[in-house]
């Protein structure tokens, strides 16, 4: 039933991802236009001033006149086409903020589609483990043995959870207060309830954020690296790359942390992450 | 462009030409949930009357705020002095009412001076498990009873009470808006910035010394901090745009601010001398108010990334950057519990805003509050259990504190003017 329906919400969601990367390659080329247009608008001023600067003193009165002629219409030649461009460029500015706008709105629709997403999938994790369970013990009563139930975690961190969904939940609450060993455990096992679990690449993920907060760059660069092998398809993994370059520039392995910080900027360009990856790139030696 | 920017800019505008419709005042009263409280007696012993009655107040109020007691009425028993032990007689007819715990204070008027003996007694063995002698002059009388009670707080409960915090709050009592503390009750207010202009958005940091706030002092809305000890006041931004809403971070070092540098609202960080600046946000849209989780780790802000103001959540280096609220085409004005396990905003519902509280995991959305008027502003008491904010329920903008569950709501400011924008202070 989940599974059915997911695929809608799945198509609806590339749809509006697909059309939000078109969106923001129009963008770009409009913001590209709009440069154009601007350079052409400096070099038709910076003309019109060089042709006036040009002008010498009239040596005969009849020359004079019609060089003033020809400037003159030169001149209001210019002033149309600059008058032209300066419209355009209006349009263009107006057109890229009208733009901008909708490309906001899409990504506000990006945002809710995957949050109803991440919702429902959370959901069928806990219908998993809850199935998993059942069938265990149905298992149990065909070999005759008697019914023992046993909660689906047995967690030592993140205490008192029993479902998937609640354990990593509570987990993220530890995070968030920063105890960070309960935290980690909690993850850990999260992920072994769960291997293929819907959140399984954020467990993994905040368990290298645990491993940072606590100072232990050398785990957490080990763990980020391994939400980018295992889930190279989660959207944690260009944080997890930052995250890679800024635990190696702690470990004071420059050459790695530039490695990372590159690899953001190359492969994510539009993402706030590569922003911060060119601030570090700049400031590392 | 939809802009928060602009929308602020209309705030301000709107602070500046303050309004003031007629609005019924409504108290919300709604059941606390089954937490065991300790049966508490307090009996105030003394000559004076007029003095008695006052230290009973302030200190009955100051143990119920604290939520922890129930008071538990004692017109029966009489007492003589400050024993040492209760005796067996009193010890029965307390614990015959229940009362597991008594407060005794003597209170003697000596000059300009009060003199306090506080004492407290747990009813079961009689015996005494705390006495201080406290002596002030009679202006800070509501100060002492507030150490007092603090104290039973401590000894009863182990944790820190909020008797002796304070909230600082913008108000235009004076005519321009202009920076205020009071204690945590609504008392002993006091105006700390002086410059006829317009100050907003304060923030204690997390040591109670100093408060940072947003001012025109010079003529630009700047970031500003005042040292409450030394009464000295400096700035720490000097763009000649917009920088507004700081907030310090848990260990008093960094202060996360917005600003309109790079052409729209992003968030910065600085050092606590205005130095360092470092970009935090890289969004396309207007990202403000940051607030700090109080393990450092995370900030949450409001931004309109997504076409319309809502909260976020990030790493306070600016990794990994999401979207907590999804209910409600405006939440903004995020402030992240002391105890990092809520985050109260306000959220606008049918046209005015309420208070709501979150999980940051996005769990568990609820609405404390519920008019009428506006809700906003919302900041949390250190101990995690009240959240203080500005309402405009009463007609004018008033301070009020409520309970995290909805309950138990109180109004702190009546003074006639709009009362803006609370920060309560750390214990």
């Amino acid at each position: 039933m989940i599974k059915r329906l997911l695929s809608p919400l799945l198509i609806v969601s590339t749809i509006i991802t697909i059309s939000g990367c078109a969106m923001q390659s129009e963008f770009v080329d409009l913001e590209n236009e709009v440069n154009r247009m601007k350079v052409i608008l400096l070099q038709a001023q910076r003309e019109v001033s060089e042709l006036q600067k040009s002008q010498q003193p009239p040596q005969d009165d009849h020359i004079a006149v019609e060089i003033k002629e020809q400037f003159a219409k030169m001149d209001s030649q210019n002033t149309g086409s600059i008058d032209m461009l300066q419209k355009n460029q209006a349009d263009f500015e107006n057109r890229f903020t009208q733009l901008a706008t909708d490309v906001q709105v899409i990504q506000g629709s990006v945002e809710e589609n995957t949050h109803r997403m991440a919702e429902l999938t959370e959901n069928s994790d806990d219908h998993d483990a809850a199935i998993q369970e059942m069938s265990r013990r149905l298992d149990n009563l065909e070999a005759g043995q008697p019914p023992v139930h046993s909660p689906v975690v047995t967690p030592s961190g993140g205490a008192a959870a029993s479902t998937p969904s609640e354990l990593y939940n509570q987990s993220y609450k530890d995070y968030m207060s920063g105890n960070y060993d309960l935290a980690i455990e909690g993850f850990y096992n999260y992920l072994r309830q769960s291997p293929t679990g819907n959140l399984a690449p954020n467990a993994l993920y905040w368990i290298g954020e645990c491993y940072y907060s606590k100072g232990d760059y050398s785990k957490s660069v080990t763990v980020f690296e391994s939400v980018t092998i295992d889930y190279p398809k989660s959207d944690k993994i260009v944080s997890a790359f930052l995250k890679m370059g800024y635990g190696y520039e702690k470990l004071k392995n420059n050459d790695m942390a530039k490695l990372y910080f590159k690899k953001v900027v190359e492969q994510f360009p539009y993402s706030p992450e590569a922003s911060l990856a060119k601030v570090r790139l700049t400031d590392i030696k | 462009m939809k802009s928060i920017f602009r929308i602020i800019c209309l705030i301000l505008l709107i602070i500046v030409l303050t309004h003031s419709a007629i609005a019924e005042e409504v108290y919300l009263e709604t059941k606390r949930g089954a937490i065991q409280k300790i049966p508490i007696a307090v009996v105030i012993t003394g000559d004076d009357q007029e003095l008695k009655s006052a230290v009973r107040k302030v200190l009955v109020n100051d143990l119920e705020r604290s939520l922890y007691f129930d008071l538990i009425a004692n017109d029966s028993l009489r007492l003589k002095g400050v024993p040492e032990k209760l005796d067996e007689a009193m010890r029965g007819q307390l614990i015959s009412s229940g009362v597991e715990a008594l407060v005794v204070g003597q209170v003697v008027r000596d000059g300009e001076k009060i003199r306090l003996d506080g004492k407290l007694y747990e009813t079961g063995s009689g015996e005494l498990i705390y006495a201080k002698k406290y002596i002030g002059n009679n202006n800070i009388l509501r100060r002492i009873v507030h150490r007092l009670s603090d104290e039973i707080v401590f000894r009863m409960s182990g944790e820190k009470g909020i008797a002796q915090t304070r909230i600082v709050y913008v108000s235009d009592q004076a005519g321009r808006k202009e920076l205020y503390i009071m204690d945590y009750d609504g008392y002993s207010s006091k105006m700390i910035t002086g410059n006829r202009s317009i100050n907003i958005s304060p923030e204690w940091s997390p040591d109670g010394s100093r408060i940072t706030y947003m001012s025109y002092r010079d003529g630009n809305p700047d970031v500003y901090v005042v040292d409450l000890n030394t009464s000295r006041r400096w700035r720490l931004t000097d763009y000649s745009g917009l920088d507004i809403s700081p907030a310090w971070s848990p260990d008093g070092n960094t202060i996360a601010f917005s600003t309109g540098r790079d052409g729209n609202a992003e968030i910065y960080t600085m050092d606590r001398e205005g130095k360092g600046l470092k970009r935090v946000t890289y969004i396309r849209g207007e990202d403000v108010s940051p607030t700090w989780s109080p393990t450092g780790a995370e900030i949450a802000f409001t931004s309109d990334k997504g076409g319309s103001p809502q909260i976020y959540e990030m790493k306070s280096d600016g990794t990994n950057v999401r979207r907590l609220t999804f209910k409600g085409d405006y939440n903004s004005d995020p402030a992240w519990s002391p105890k990092g396990d809520r985050i109260a905003f306000a959220c606008r519902s049918g046209g005015s805003f309420r208070i709501c509280i979150i999980n940051p995991d996005g769990s568990d959305l609820r609405e404390i509050t519920n008019g009428p008027g506006s809700d906003e502003s919302p900041s949390w008491s250190p101990d995690g259990k009240w959240i203080t904010f500005a309402s405009s329920r009463g007609g004018k903008w008033n301070i009020y504190m409520i309970n995290a569950d909805g309950s138990r709501l109180e109004r702190l400011t009546n003074n006639g003017s709009n009362n803006l924008s609370p920060d309560w202070s750390p214990n």
